[in-house]
Parts: structure tokens; C-alpha cells; sequence
């Protein structure tokens, strides 16, 4: 065992031993572990493969910033994927397993595609793999690909929380600098929020000595207690993944593992980034054997969690800061031999088993080898919120620059790796003074990728990624950072290249002998670590992703064994009665030609345009002229929008001089409220049209079909019903009960209807009255299946289905307003437009089957014959029509209105009929029925 | 043309009083509520309430937007133009559903749903709860708030408080 669990040191719990698995052995930890630090001091240092090579892979750090060790993850029976070993905290009885590895990590039967790594370079399937045809590899190849696999099982109840709030400050990284900016702030009377994505905060601080004359430990927590005691909060396990517009921070909050973690939706006043600095790798051959770590990881192993990571450990270090590392290492009791890896050629040596580095030739062994390329600040959440990045040529690493709006950096994260200098800045921050000038003590010596040199040397761990990639990505011309990234996968790993980007864009540089701020980064986009998808949906699933209306009416509907459907965004009846629908839509369609049916019409509009210039309004929002319309009367009409298609149709009611109803349609209602909303403001005086949407104040109950007036009868509406009293298109105001009711006659089915609106309260004894006037007769219920083949039967549309984003009033039938009417309306320059004027434009028809034929199928193409088959429109509606007996069906075709009574051929699926062209209208063309 | 009559529970189940952690909610009867809209309508009501006032007794006005109020329990007022006073008003008593939620976590539920807090003042009641376009206010007390929702999604609304109860009760371990 190389790695292995000292004695003393930690923030461990020895006290509470934990027992897990990993790739099915059995192992013991402590509370407070990670798996990653439990399996390293139980000696296992393979945790997982490489994604392209299935190459061994130990972890390279501590904490977030590790591409090796994913696994997939069980406990009390639940099973997650892709876990970080080293973020991932360790419970009793978890089950671990090593993804894109079988049987096992330690033995992987892939392995061997290692061995034809010369012919698997970058881009290879790219060029490989198109010819005969991609697809014939692609089941292959995606069964290959992929780490974790998913777990089948549903967990219903694993639904995140998600919460809003806001602070004066927020301060991100729970590091030093971060705790002394945050205490410093809350002493100033701050509304203070602290957030560390680790149980314990202190950041890196365990790895030093004193502080301030403290131990790192009774430091951090006098900060903790100095924040807390002022009124901050300090939230711990808690990720800050993305800073989006105007301030607002995404938090997780993690809890116990299979928990869902807490969405916070933050909106700080301010926010102070102490988010620190990565160790970078280096670059040499052989460097991503198991056992070549972080430098600064291998501390955190020690300090954190009490394991040492080998036994005869070799550093490899640029810069001024290993020193103190390599120190601690040694105290801890290793045997540490420091390297200067800017001296010439590093190659590690072994294979599974780390027996050494040749550095210029000369061999030193080692058990472990541990880098440090220098501090490559973490400037995600900057560059989310904006921020704009230098290079620091002294430091070789991009820094904050021009801050965006409300944000600063502190600390590591700002460049400052010297902690007390660090720490005088962040306070001064904290508090809002001057902050000081101090010159840092770091120093570095610049290491980056050689093109050209000797043996395979890894940048991006996970996914394979060499220099030689690099170079083979420049050569063609894949030269851009971000095609580097995407012709090479290089940064698109679980860590989104934290540890592999500054080697990939320093090796690009050095490939194009450019200096590397020009060849520059690739996006920093959120999330800064992987975040599980139900963080943000939330509670929005199920019934709630898309909620549904409901109507007043819904219980008496249910009592009447009503099949609820989504119609438009409300949970309508569709049918009435259990069992084959059919039967039961025809019936109900049988019902309302012969008898009558009762309708739930509630969700169709009921917008109110009152004042001195609703009239002039409604006729410019309207395509037909409503300025004629008298009170009392109701018109059909179009609603079109600035193009001149059709947005709505429905029915305006004036009831007034000053006061008109709007009865849109009953999935467009928000929308055409709005819509009026808009132009009220925009080409009107708004002090002199007002829209008052009181559609959910009133339910609508539609008695339709010859013997509507009887049922209608039978109840007190103190309105007379005689035809020539209450003609069609008309609207008359009564009671019911006492309360105000308003029945206007106009029909969707062709049949003498009349629609009764009475204010929700009243609405169930208004329906339980006109279903025991129907029955008398005979007349029942009836759902929106029969009113969809009711309406098409008499070819009304429903727009939407019978119109589509092209479909202007002309193509429906109804020229006269495009061509008389002398108002402004919306749309009307669009109408007379080049568009507006075609001759092949698709109008409204009706299509005939032949007979005995099967009814068409809604979306079927009517094709143009020939050896170039064309399309020349569509079936929007198509139903078999219980009254004609036999199919019918409506359509958008080219030039529709000439070619009545011509035989189309109509294609679906591969297989064509015939139909012929016919008016849309199929029942009762006279009207005799509607104006009963 | 699917029946989802199971899919989707009974409307009127979820409106039910709901008692949490420190919140209680319930659906309370309004007598009256009237949108009544004019240009200088804030002017003639200046006492129209928004977030956070803390409103008291039976008939109050809240102010939605610059030109609109609801007047709640005000006397009766006939519907459509009224060209005397230049102002549209239309019933929507049954239009609205109103809850209650009261104790001293509301603030902490209606977090659940909006970026909401008392210390930001709005001159409007109006706003987004967890997705809803609501009127909100406090009633007679620091800790409880009226919402006022469109009736149709009334069911909906109070599903998504009672399962935002739930997860805030629900803690990480």
C-alpha cells in the first residue's frame, strides 16, 4: 500500500468508523471521508478508467477540480451516476463501482484499446467512421461511449427545493480570505450570506500552520463564530454553479447523499469571489499514471482527511509555494525528494504502480509523483457574471480584470497567493476601504506543454487528450481554443476542463508560437461543477410542469362520468360516459342534430373593451368592420396580427355604446388579452379604451341543436326566445336564479344554439336546470369530441388546426374587409402585400373521399402528380361524420377556391388515396338549422 | 384524445386547509371584487394598497398598475363605462380565488415561489408566485398574506404551496 491512513490530523470523526464497497471489496472509513480519501487510506489508488484509452486513472486532486475518480454510487437502494470520488462524502453501507470499467477498475477488459491509441487520435471517428454511412457505427460506438449508467428505478420523491432570497453581501469561498472579507462585512452592519461547497470551511487553510498565531482550526472557527454572531449565515456543502443576469447566483445546498440538494436563487447586493486557485498539472510523459497527483491535493488529502498519499513521493514544482507542501509532506512522515521539472525532459515510470520519474536521464524512485505547475485562479463565477480576464505574465495565469457591476475578487481567486497579503486585501474588501498595495512574494518559473517532445503526455486526463492531439488539431487548422475543444474533446470532461484548459490553450500557444493571452479561453459557462437536473426543475413536473385550467363545473362533469381531456390548456369533458369513445361521440353528435346537447363552454373568452373609444378599438383590432355593430348584436370576426395571418377568431357582443364583449377562443384567451393589452397602449389613446379580462368570473353553458329553445325554455331567464325576438347573432341579457345571466345566440355546430353565461357561483345550478330541462327531451351532455365534428361537418375552423402560420382571412373565404374596408385594422398593410396577393396561396376546402373509402388522415399531404411529387397543402381536420355518414375532412390546398370538384391525390405514410375538392361546408349550406 | 380524468385529481381536493411548519393556508370567501380601471384612478384612491402594506378591514382597494385597482368588499358598483367618473369597472368576484396563508413562515413559503421580500416594496400588488399571476398583500398582521388567484388555476396554485410546504419542511438529511 503506497497511499495509507496516518495516525493523527484530520477533520475526520475517527471515533465513527463507516463501512463501504468499492467494485465489490469491502473497505472502512471514517465519518467525514470522502470516498475518495477513504479508499486512498485503505491503499487503493485506481478508482476508474479514461473514457477513450480505459487507461488506469487515480485521483489527481482533492476536491472538484478531479477528472479520475466518477463512480457510480448506492445506498439504501438507490443508485446515482457519476459521483466525484473526492466530492462525493462518505456513508455507511455505500456501494461504489468505477464507471467505464469491467469487471473492475483495477482490471479493465478495455484496457487494451490503449494499444491502438496511434489510430484513435483526435477527431479519428470523424474520419474513420463516414463511410459506408455514420449510422452503421453509431449503435456501436454509443454503447462504447458514456461513464455512469443511469439508474432505471424513478425516484418520485426526489424533487429539489427551491428557494429565493437576497443579502447586502455575498461572499463566495469559505477559504481564509473569504471567512475575513465575509467578517469584516457583517461588522459593518452587512446583511452577510457565506457560501463554501465543503461540510468545513477553511478552504486550504488546514494545509498551513498558523494563523495569525492560531491553529488553522481555532481560526476558522473564531471567523465562523464572529459572522454568525453578527446576524451572517455561513452555508456549508453549499456550490455557488453559475452567477447569472443582474446578480442572481445559483446555490445547491447538499445534503445527505441521495437527497436532492436546495436551489437558492440568491440576489446579493454585492459579491465578493474568494473562490481560490487550482494546482495545475504538468506536463511530461507518462503523467497521468496513478499516483501522479496535485501537490496541493496531496496536502488536502493530509489535512483534511489524515492520508498520507505515498510513502517515497517525488515533487515536481515550478514555483515557491511546494516548498512549505513538500515540508508538510515530510513531517507527516514520507520520504519527499523535490524535482525541478523546468530542468529538462520528466518521464514517469511504471505502469499500474508508480516506480519512479527520470528527470534528464537520471532516475529518482518514488511511489508517488506530485505536481505543481503553478495557481491557475478559479475565475468561472467571474467570467459568468461578466468579467472580464488579464494575464499576469509573473503569476503565468489569467486573473480578474475589469469587474463586472457589484462584484470583486479576493484572494486566490484574485491572483493574491501570499495568505496574509491575501488576507489584508480581503478585509479591506470586506469593509469596503482602501485596499492595500502589497507586492507578493510568489514566484514561478514558466512550464508549459513542448510540442514535439518525447512519449505520450496527457492534458486532459479523462479524455485522453495528449499534446500530440493538440498538435495534430493545429495541423488542421483547428487553431480557435474552441475548436481545439471541440475537435479534440479537450476541457469537455465532468470537470469542464478545470485542470486540462490552461495546458490545452499554453500548448496551442506554444504550437503557433503566440503568446497565450492571444490565444485566449474557451467559455466559462455554468454550472462550475455538474449539477443534478431536478435542481432546477424543482416541483415543476407531473401536474404541475404545465398546469392545467380547471373548470367551475369539473365535479358535476366527473359525477357524470365525464373523460377529462387537455383541450387548449383547460381539463375539458371530451366524452361523457366510460368505455369505447366512439360510441359515445357519435351519440352525442347524433344527440345535438336531432335533440340537443348541452355544452361546458366556460373557457371561451370573455374579454370586456369598455370606454369612449372601445368601438373604434375593437374595429381596429377586428379584420371585419365592428363599427356597425349594434348594441345588442354580436359579429364573427378575425383577429390577425402584424403580418396578417390569423391569430384568433370568436365572436364581439356589444352590450353597450361603450362596452363590448370579446368571446375568443378558449386556449387563446391569455394571449389575445394581451395582444389587445399591447395595442391598446401602442396605435390608441389607453386613458380611452380599457380591457378587463373577466373570462374565469362566468361559466358558459351552450344549449345547442334543434330543440335548444325548449330546454331553454323550461328555466326562468326573463329573456323572450321566440327567433324573431332573439334572432341569430344576437345577445340578450336576463337572470337566472337572481343572478345576472347573458345569452347570446350564436352556434359552433351549425344548430339553433344559445350560449348561457352566468358568474361562477351560479354556474352548477344553472347546469343541473338545463340538464333537467334537456332530459325531459331526451338532451344530454356533450363533450368537445362531438363539437370538433359538429363544427367541421358545418366547415367552421378552429385556428390553429384548420389555419396555420401562413393563413391569412382571404384564404378562409372571408375577401370583403381586405378589399372595403376603409379603417385601419391590424395586419391590413400586410394583406395587400406581394404575400398577401399570390395566386397559389393554400386556402380553406372540404375534401370528399371516395366512397367506401377510409377517412383521411389529419396531416396528410395532398401531393401534385407527377415524377417530382410536390405538396400542394394538407388534411387539418378529418372526421367520420356520424350525420352524412361517411368521412369528411377539411384541408389547406393551393388555389383551393378554384379547384372545387377536381380529384387530388392525398399521400400519408407512404400510401396515397384520391379525394376530390368541395366546399368546406357539409351540412346545412343554407343555414336553415342556424337560424331557427 | 387521451381521458386523463385520473392524471388529474378532482378540482377543489387541493383547496382544502393546509396546515405546515409554522404556516397555515386556506382559501377565504371575498364578497365582492370589482377591476375598476381609469387613468387618474390611483389619484381618486389613494389609499390602494401594494407589497408589503399590511391592509385592515373588511373593504380595501389594492392598486394593480398605474391605471387599475381591485376594489375587495367595496359597496356595489354597476358594471361597464362610467362616463361621469371615466372608469371601467367589471365584476370578477368569481374570476379571483383568494388565500390565507398566516404564521410566521409565510414569508419563508411564498420564498418557495418568488423572489419576494418585505424590505422591496412594490406599489402594486401585483405578482408572479410560483408561477401564477397573483395579487398579494398582508392582511391585518406582519405574517399573513392574501393571494388572489385566477380561479381556473386556483387548484394548481394551492398544489404547488402544499408541495412547496412539503420539500421546506423536508430537510437535507
Amino acid at each position: 500500500m503506497t497511499s495509507y491512513r496516518i495516525d493523527h490530523g484530520g477533520l475526520i470523526d475517527r471515533t465513527r468508523p463507516l463501512v463501504f464497497t468499492f467494485d465489490g471489496r469491502s473497505y472502512t472509513g471514517f465519518d467525514g471521508d470522502t470516498l475518495a480519501s477513504a479508499l486512498l487510506a485503505n491503499g487503493v489508488r485506481i478508482m476508474g478508467r479514461s473514457f477513450k484509452y480505459h487507461r488506469p486513472r487515480g485521483p489527481w486532486s482533492a476536491w472538484v477540480d478531479d477528472p479520475n475518480a466518477i463512480m457510480n454510487v448506492k445506498l439504501n437502494g438507490r443508485e446515482f451516476p457519476n459521483c466525484a470520488a473526492t466530492t462525493t462524502y462518505l456513508e455507511d453501507g455505500m456501494a461504489a463501482r468505477s464507471v467505464n470499467a469491467f469487471p473492475s477498475a483495477q482490471f479493465d477488459v478495455k484496457g487494451g484499446l490503449d494499444l491502438m491509441h496511434r489510430w484513435l487520435t483526435a477527431g479519428f471517428y470523424y474520419k474513420t467512421f463516414m463511410w459506408p454511412n455514420w449510422h452503421l457505427f453509431e449503435p456501436v460506438i454509443r454503447k462504447m461511449a458514456g461513464l455512469g449508467e443511469i439508474s432505471r428505478d424513478v425516484f418520485e420523491d426526489y424533487v429539489s427545493d427551491q428557494v429565493h432570497d437576497c443579502c447586502d453581501t455575498l461572499v463566495i469561498g469559505g477559504g481564509g480570505t473569504g471567512l475575513a472579507a465575509a467578517r469584516e462585512a457583517v461588522e459593518t452592519g452587512e446583511n452577510v450570506i457565506l457560501v463554501d461547497d465543503q461540510k468545513t470551511v477553511g478552504g486550504g487553510l488546514f494545509r498551513t500552520g498558523l494563523i495569525e498565531g492560531q491553529a488553522a482550526a481555532d481560526w476558522v472557527e473564531a471567523q465562523v463564530a464572529a459572522i454568525e454572531s453578527g446576524g451572517g449565515r455561513v452555508m456549508r456543502a453549499t456550490t455557488a454553479f453559475g452567477i447569472h443576469d443582474h446578480k442572481l447566483v445559483g446555490l445547491a445546498e447538499h445534503g445527505k447523499f441521495g437527497c436532492p440538494p436546495r436551489l437558492w436563487r440568491l440576489r446579493p447586493g454585492r459579491i465578493i469571489l474568494a473562490s481560490g486557485a487550482l494546482d495545475r498539472p504538468i506536463t511530461f510523459a507518462n503523467n497521468d499514471r496513478p499516483g501522479v497527483m496535485s501537490l496541493d491535493g496531496a496536502c488536502e488529502f493530509l489535512a483534511r482527511y489524515g492520508v498520507l498519499v505515498g510513502r517515497n513521493i517525488a515533487t515536481l514544482s515550478n514555483n515557491s509555494g511546494a516548498e512549505s507542501s513538500a515540508r508538510t509532506l515530510e513531517q507527516a512522515g514520507a520520504n519527499v525528494v523535490t524535482l525541478d521539472p523546468t530542468a529538462g525532459h520528466a518521464c514517469a515510470i511504471g505502469g499500474k504502480r508508480l516506480r519512479g520519474v527520470e528527470l534528464n536521464g537520471a532516475f529518482h524512485y518514488a511511489d508517488t509523483i506530485l505536481c505543481s505547475g503553478g495557481q491557475t485562479p478559479l475565475v468561472h463565477l467571474w467570467r459568468h457574471a461578466g468579467g472580464k480576464l488579464d494575464w499576469n505574465d509573473d503569476l503565468q495565469a489569467f486573473v480578474p480584470g475589469k469587474a463586472p457591476e457589484g462584484m470583486i475578487a479576493v484572494g486566490s481567486a484574485n491572483g493574491f497567493f501570499d495568505l496574509q497579503h491575501a488576507l489584508d486585501d480581503a478585509r479591506a474588501v470586506g469593509a469596503d476601504t482602501a485596499r492595500p498595495n502589497k507586492k507578493s512574494s510568489y514566484k514561478l518559473t514558466p512550464l508549459w506543454p513542448k510540442p514535439g517532445s518525447k512519449g505520450r503526455q496527457w492534458i486532459d486526463f479523462q479524455h485522453d487528450v495528449t499534446i500530440k492531439d493538440v498538435e495534430l488539431a493545429a495541423r488542421e487548422n483547428y487553431v480557435s481554443v474552441e475548436h481545439l475543444k471541440r475537435y479534440t474533446t479537450l476541457g469537455m470532461a465532468s470537470d469542464q476542463g478545470k485542470t486540462s484548459n490552461m495546458s490545452g490553450l499554453a500548448a496551442m500557444a506554444a504550437v503557433l508560437d503566440r503568446p497565450i493571452p492571444e490565444v485566449g479561453t474557451t467559455t466559462f459557462r455554468p454550472p462550475f461543477v455538474p449539477q443534478p437536473l431536478a435542481l432546477y426543475a424543482g416541483q415543476r413536473k407531473a401536474t404541475l410542469f404545465s398546469p392545467l385550467k380547471r373548470l367551475k363545473l369539473e365535479p358535476e362533469h366527473r359525477a357524470a362520468d365525464a373523460a377529462l381531456v387537455e383541450y387548449g390548456g383547460w381539463l375539458r369533458p371530451g366524452w361523457f360516459g366510460s368505455g369505447d369513445p366512439t360510441e359515445h361521440i357519435f351519440n352525442e353528435v347524433q344527440l345535438v342534430r336531432e335533440t340537443a346537447g348541452i355544452f361546458d363552454a366556460s373557457p371561451l373568452g370573455k374579454i370586456e373593451i369598455l370606454g369612449p373609444d372601445a368601438e373604434a378599438f375593437v374595429n381596429f383590432a377586428f379584420y371585419n368592420t365592428i363599427a356597425t355593430l349594434k348594441p345588442g348584436h354580436v359579429r364573427y370576426g378575425f383577429l390577425l396580427n402584424e403580418r396578417g395571418i390569423v391569430m384568433d377568431d370568436g365572436v364581439v357582443a356589444r352590450l353597450g355604446d361603450n362596452r363590448f364583449v370579446i368571446s375568443c377562443s378558449s386556449g387563446h384567451v391569455d394571449h389575445v388579452r394581451d395582444h389587445l393589452e399591447v395595442w391598446r397602449q401602442d396605435c390608441n389613446d389607453p386613458e380611452r379604451i380599457f380591457v378587463h379580462d373577466t373570462t374565469q368570473h362566468w361559466s358558459t353553458v351552450t344549449v345547442t341543436g334543434p330543440r335548444a329553445r325548449d330546454i331553454l325554455e323550461k328555466i326562468d331567464t326573463r329573456i323572450e326566445l321566440a327567433a324573431d325576438a332573439f334572432p341569430h347573432m344576437t345577445v340578450r341579457e336576463g337572470t337566472f336564479d337572481g343572478a345576472p345571466i347573458r345569452v347570446a345566440r350564436v352556434s359552433f355546430t351549425g344548430e339553433l344554439s344559445f350560449e348561457v353565461s352566468i358568474r361562477n357561483t351560479y354556474a352548477t345550478a344553472l347546469w343541473n336546470a338545463l340538464l333537467k330541462s334537456g332530459a325531459s327531451i331526451g338532451a344530454g351532455p356533450v363533450g368537445s369530441e362531438a363539437m370538433m365534428i359538429l363544427r367541421a361537418e358545418k366547415g367552421y375552423i378552429i385556428v390553429g388546426k384548420d389555419t396555420d402560420g401562413l393563413t391569412m382571412p382571404h384564404d378562409l373565404g372571408f375577401t370583403v374587409p381586405r378589399l372595403k374596408k376603409k379603417a385601419a385594422f391590424i395586419g391590413d398593410r400586410s394583406l395587400h402585400m406581394q404575400v398577401g396577393n399570390e395566386t397559389d396561396r393554400r386556402a380553406l376546402v372540404g375534401l370528399e373521399v371516395d366512397t367506401g373509402s377510409a377517412m383521411l388522415s389529419t396531416g396528410a399531404h395532398i401531393v401534385a402528380d407527377g415524377s417530382k411529387p410536390r405538396t400542394l397543402g394538407y388534411v387539418t381536420s378529418s372526421y367520420d361524420s356520424p350525420t352524412l355518414k361517411r368521412p369528411i375532412a377539411l384541408g389547406l390546398l393551393e388555389q383551393g377556391a378554384e379547384r372545387i370538384g377536381e380529384k387530388i391525390t392525398v399521400w400519408h405514410l407512404g400510401k396515397t388515396v384520391t379525394a376530390t375538392v368541395c366546399p368546406p361546408c357539409f351540412y346545412d349550406p343554407e343555414g336553415v338549422h342556424l337560424d331557427a | 384524445m387521451r381521458d386523463d380524468r385520473m392524471k388529474w385529481a378532482p378540482a377543489g381536493r387541493e383547496l382544502a386547509t393546509f396546515e405546515g411548519d409554522g404556516f397555515r393556508f386556506q382559501c377565504v370567501t371575498m364578497q365582492s371584487q370589482a377591476l375598476v380601471s381609469a387613468s387618474d384612478i390611483l389619484t381618486r384612491m389613494p389609499d390602494a394598497l401594494g407589497w408589503p402594506d399590511v391592509i385592515c378591514g373588511q373593504s380595501y382597494v389594492l392598486s394593480l398598475r398605474r391605471d387599475r385597482v381591485l376594489v375587495v368588499n367595496g359597496p356595489f358598483v354597476q358594471d361597464g363605462w362610467d362616463s361621469e367618473l371615466s372608469q371601467a369597472v367589471s365584476d370578477v368576484t368569481d374570476a379571483l380565488t383568494v388565500f390565507e396563508i398566516s404564521g410566521p413562515n409565510t414569508l419563508a413559503l411564498m420564498r418557495r415561489g418568488a423572489e419576494i421580500s418585505f424590505e422591496a416594496p412594490s406599489r402594486s400588488a401585483s405578482r408572479l408566485l410560483f408561477g401564477f399571476g397573483v395579487f398579494a398583500y398582508r392582511y391585518e398582521s406582519h405574517d399573513t398574506v392574501r393571494v388572489h388567484v385566477n380561479h381556473a388555476h386556483s387548484d394548481a396554485f394551492a398544489q404547488a404551496l402544499r408541495q412547496a410546504a412539503t420539500r421546506m419542511q423536508a430537510t437535507l438529511t
